[in-house]
């Protein structure tokens, strides 16, 4: 049998693997329901362009606290910016940001939790020790100090927000290390003369992912919440770049008369981070190899 | 005599979703009083469901859908209740007791050993707490509980194994059964331990009356203490008969097959295992003709047209279901004679030794407090020598805490040695460092014991064999790797197509041929085989063995052959090692082991082991070992086996015996 026939039988295989995996995935209403909802806020964010005529940040000082109207969909804000603009451009914002810091903290704090896994000793105390101080003290209280050092634009934020993250990360990814380290195969690989790195990344980081990646997602959504609240606070995203937290803020002032500029933003805070949390769920179950008929 | 226990034609099925497998099909077994009877058979076949079934004791997703079931013969169908039923909850337990595998997941770890028993005394026989703890009392010491009193107090945790599995046997006596079915009971237990629990259930039933059900997939215990044997097969009975019969004259192929498949501790230094190809089928696959045809080599074409076979008689309380006649049967056998393998495979054994351990010792340092101080040291290896040469095999025997897997591994070195030499053809390899390791981890090699955790789980079979080529770089290109490892996979009987799959796609015997393809790959001299059929079904086990003889014969590989399955051992290995508390007790040549054990232990654990011959068996003397297996921390002053063994002399306590050379060959560590 030669290279080519075998690559054919390799792909079939993996396209198998796939199927099965897409049909546990979506076998739940929830995870369907949560992927729509996520693409949805995805493409509104990517064509926020496209979709609006409006400048997020223009102000029109004839259109101050205009009610819902043909115009303007969902209204305007106290500078007669359009609402349903800012919204979609908030996305953006909050996607980004919840993207990003999720991807900064999970690159560190795997890297971090495997090697004090596999090394222990000093390099694990040092590593835990570290970790254990900066969930001590509350991530608010974190993000405020570093703002104040480093600035609020949407990189520092993201930056920022990984840092209070990393520790769940290199805890969780820690214990998985642990409990493959002590496997057979693993074993069976230094019995081989395998060394350290090449141990710690093909056989423990590999196994070590499903429960990564499903926090993953929700970590985003977390994340997000995380922006939203400090933006709320005021220290988070410069105005007057729109972000749902901000919207919230200054719209906190006219709930009363002009409800939409808070409900809104908030609404949609709480239906991206629903759908992030439902498709996180809907991986979980699905990566269950029990659940799946796998061993 | 009326039939304590009836059950007819019992059929059981699970549910998964829509999908409805049977499990059991048509099971008729029946029990008289006083009596012991086997039920035999390995995974898949349907044995532990039977007895489950019997009392109700389905999951969720299981249900009987068919069959009666009844006791006293007084006409009631127990099925015809729920399960929780006041009339089923007074047969659970009341009549009919069980007891499982794993005594420390059916026990309470937070109440003491004497409440849980004395729970059990005052429910069934309504006594108040005063009189039931003078009954639980009684109880422990029927089952041979040393210091009962005592004991009463302890908790679970505090128990060994075997000790766990008397409480709750405790347990279920107290409610005073009729029937006790011991569901595998024993194979998690050392041999020794498995035998003196067996020895106490034989006296109980002959003392007290009660039957007995063993369920279990060991040929050697129902030959020893059953009188009566059903042997199941993908749901359904296969055979039943006396024990006599089954083993003097079986009449199903998968009976043969199993008793040409198993190795004996009387065998001769020539037999040949015949093993069963292919593996037990999955319950959802069952085919409408007979269950067995795909895997039985006394096949005629009319197997596969017919439907599935009825027990038929073929004897005077013998029964077998399969079509063939006696007469097609017994030419058969003349042909399958002629056709197996006849010898083993020739065994080359050269004067080189390839590895050579000297005094070895690890001890561990057991640290508490908060300072770590060292507290106590558990010598887990003390002072271990030995040779392999090549070709050769040297078998590792000893029961749980003896150090054999800590002596494998630090021979691996997985740990570094306390003291002594690990010569690899002549370089010592005890204290070099990791760098310089490299390249002699290719000369030796190891097979682990489960092959599910051995394999990583998100590689192909492929990807896992090739992966020591990798490390020792031993090829440059993609396609020299590539016919590596289809050459390995040939040599452990695998399908090359089967590559790209991963370890779950593949059977338990499929994944070992995995590891063993693995150990194989980077050419190594010695291979280090870790209790590697454990795991398998006993139809698959000689498959295994099999192999690894060809592949010792065709490569010229030494073994260090671990198990703690003394027939397994004594019939692949040549010479063998026995271990205990971490030193070794007896080297001997495989054959003398058995006919002239000398030390004390080896004599004891030899006579532990049931032989798969019922008429042998009864001719045996056992020899009862006192006492447990002590904890390797508190290890006895002078030799390990003091405190249990039955010549021990006060020397014995004083000073530890070494290792004193009888003639050449055979040593054994006894002052006698």
């Amino acid at each position: 049998m030669d290279i080519e026939e075998k690559k054919l039988i390799k792909k079939k295989i993996r396209s198998e693997k796939n199927k099965r995996l897409f049909r546990a995935l979506f076998n739940r209403k929830l995870v369907v329901v949560g992927t729509i909802g996520l693409l949805l806020f995805i493409f509104l964010a990517v064509f926020a362009g496209v979709l609006t005529r409006y400048d997020p940040n223009a102000t029109d000082a004839k259109a101050i606290l205009e009610n819902p109207s043909a115009r303007h969909l969902l209204g305007t804000d106290q500078f007669g910016r359009d609402t349903l603009t800012r919204l979609l451009y908030g996305a953006r914002v909050s996607l980004i940001i919840g993207v990003l810091a999720v991807a900064i903290a999970c690159a560190i704090g795997v890297f971090l939790g495997l090697c004090a896994a596999y090394f222990g000793g000093v390099v694990d105390v040092i590593i835990m020790r570290v970790s254990e101080v900066l969930i001590s003290i509350p991530r608010v209280m974190v993000s405020l100090a570093l703002i104040a050092i480093m600035g609020n634009t949407m990189i520092d934020l993201a930056i920022i927000l990984a840092i209070s993250t990393i520790p769940t990360y290199i805890r969780m990814m820690r214990a998985m290390a642990l409990s493959i380290r002590d496997g057979d195969y693993v074993k069976a690989a230094q019995i081989q003369g395998g060394g350290s790195f090449y141990i710690m990344l093909r056989h423990v980081l590999p196994n070590s992912l499903s429960p990564i990646i499903v926090m993953m997602m929700m970590n985003v959504g977390s994340t997000i919440l995380m922006e939203s609240g400090l933006s709320f606070l005021g220290i988070g995203i410069t105005i007057p770049i729109a972000s749902w937290g901000t919207m919230v803020n200054v719209g906190r002032n006219y709930l009363i008369t002009n409800p939409i500029l808070a409900i809104a933003p908030g609404l949609c805070v709480a239906l991206l981070v629903i759908c992030l949390n439902a498709l996180g769920d809907g991986i979980r179950d699905a990566m269950d190899p029990r659940l799946r008929g796998e061993v | 005599m009326k039939k304590l226990l009836k059950v007819q034609d019992l059929q059981t099925s699970f549910r998964a979703g829509k999908q409805v497998t049977v499990v059991v099909n048509g099971v008729s077994i029946h029990l008289m009083p006083g009596e012991i009877i086997g039920l035999v058979g390995e995974s898949g076949s349907g044995k532990s469901v039977t007895m489950l079934s019997t009392v109700q004791l389905l999951p969720g997703t299981g249900a009987v859908t068919g069959g009666r079931a009844e006791l006293d013969e007084d006409g009631r169908n127990l099925f015809d209740y729920a399960p929780n039923s006041p009339e089923i909850q007074a047969v659970r337990g009341g009549r009919i007791g069980m007891i499982f595998q794993e005594p420390m997941t059916s026990l309470n770890p937070i109440m003491s050993v004497g409440e849980q028993i004395c729970e059990s005394v005052m429910l069934h026989q309504g006594l108040n707490k005063k009189d039931a703890r003078k009954k639980v009392v009684e109880y422990m010491q029927l089952v041979s509980i040393p210091d009962a009193e005592e004991r009463y107090n302890e908790y679970p945790m505090q128990f060994s194994g075997g000790m766990r599995q008397r409480v709750m046997i405790a347990m279920v006596l107290a409610a005073q059964p009729d029937v006790l079915v011991a569901d595998e009971a024993t194979t998690a237990l050392d041999v020794t331990i498995q035998a003196q629990l067996l020895e106490m259930i034989r006296n109980l039933s002959v003392n007290t009356g009660i039957s007995v059900i063993l369920v279990t997939h060991n040929l050697g215990i129902v030959a020893r203490y059953a009188e009566r044997i059903y042997v199941m097969y993908a749901g359904g009975i296969v055979e039943q008969g006396s024990a006599v019969d089954i083993f003097h004259n079986p009449r199903h192929p998968y009976a043969l097959g199993l008793l040409s498949a198993i190795p004996r501790l009387d065998d001769p230094k020539d037999r040949v295992l015949t093993p069963i190809e292919g593996m037990p089928p999955m319950p959802q696959n069952l085919p409408a003709y007979c269950a067995f045809y795909d895997r039985c080599m006394y096949r005629e074409r009319r197997c596969e047209e017919l439907p599935k076979p009825l027990l038929r008689d073929v004897g005077v309380d013998h029964c077998a279901a399969c079509h063939l006649t006696d007469n097609e049967l017994a030419e058969k056998k003349e042909q399958i004679k002629r056709m197996v393998r006849n010898s083993r495979p020739e065994k080359r054994i050269l004067d080189e030794i390839c590895l050579e351990v000297n005094h070895l010792t690890k001890t561990f340092d057991v640290c508490r407090g908060i300072l770590q101080r060292k507290i106590a040291s558990i010598s887990a290896v003390d002072d271990v020598s030995f040779s392999i040469r090549r070709g050769e095999t040297l078998g590792v025997v000893g029961e749980s805490g003896c150090g054999k897997t800590t002596l494998a591994r630090t021979i691996l070195r997985m740990y570094e040695p306390s003291s002594g030499e690990i010569k690899l053809f002549g370089d010592d390899i005890a204290h070099m460092k990791k760098r310089e390791l490299v390249p002699h981890r290719k000369l030796m090699s190891m097979v682990f014991q489960d092959p599910i955790s051995s394999l990583n789980p998100r590689m192909s079979a492929g990807d896992i064999v090739a992966e020591p080529l990798k490390i020792h770089k031993m090829f440059r290109s993609r396609p020299e790797i590539h016919k590596r490892v289809d050459e390995l996979f040939e040599m452990v009987g695998l399908d090359t197509q089967m590559r790209e799959r991963f370890p779950h796609e593949f059977s338990g015997g499929q994944r070992q041929r995995i590891g063993i393809a693995r150990a194989l790959a980077s050419d190594p001299s010695i291979m280090l085989c870790d209790e590697p059929i454990s795991a398998l079904d006993v139809s698959i086990q000689a498959q295994v063995i099999n192999l690894l003889e060809d592949i010792q014969s065709r490569l010229g590989l030494a073994y260090l052959f671990i198990a703690h399955d003394l027939a397994v051992v004594k019939h692949i290995c040549d010479r063998i090692i026995v271990m205990y508390l971490g030193r070794v007790m007896e080297v001997a040549l495989s054959e003398e082991i058995y006919e002239k054990p000398l030390h004390p232990y080896t004599k004891a654990l030899l006579s532990a082991v049931p032989i798969a011959d019922p008429l042998v068996e009864k001719n045996r003397v056992f020899i009862g070992l006192k006492g447990e297996v002590p904890s390797v921390m508190n290890r006895p002053k002078g030799c390990p086996f003091n405190n249990r063994c039955e010549y021990a002399f006060e020397r014995c306590f004083r000073e530890t015996p070494p290792l004193r050379d009888v003639d050449g060959v055979h040593a054994t560590a006894c002052f006698l």
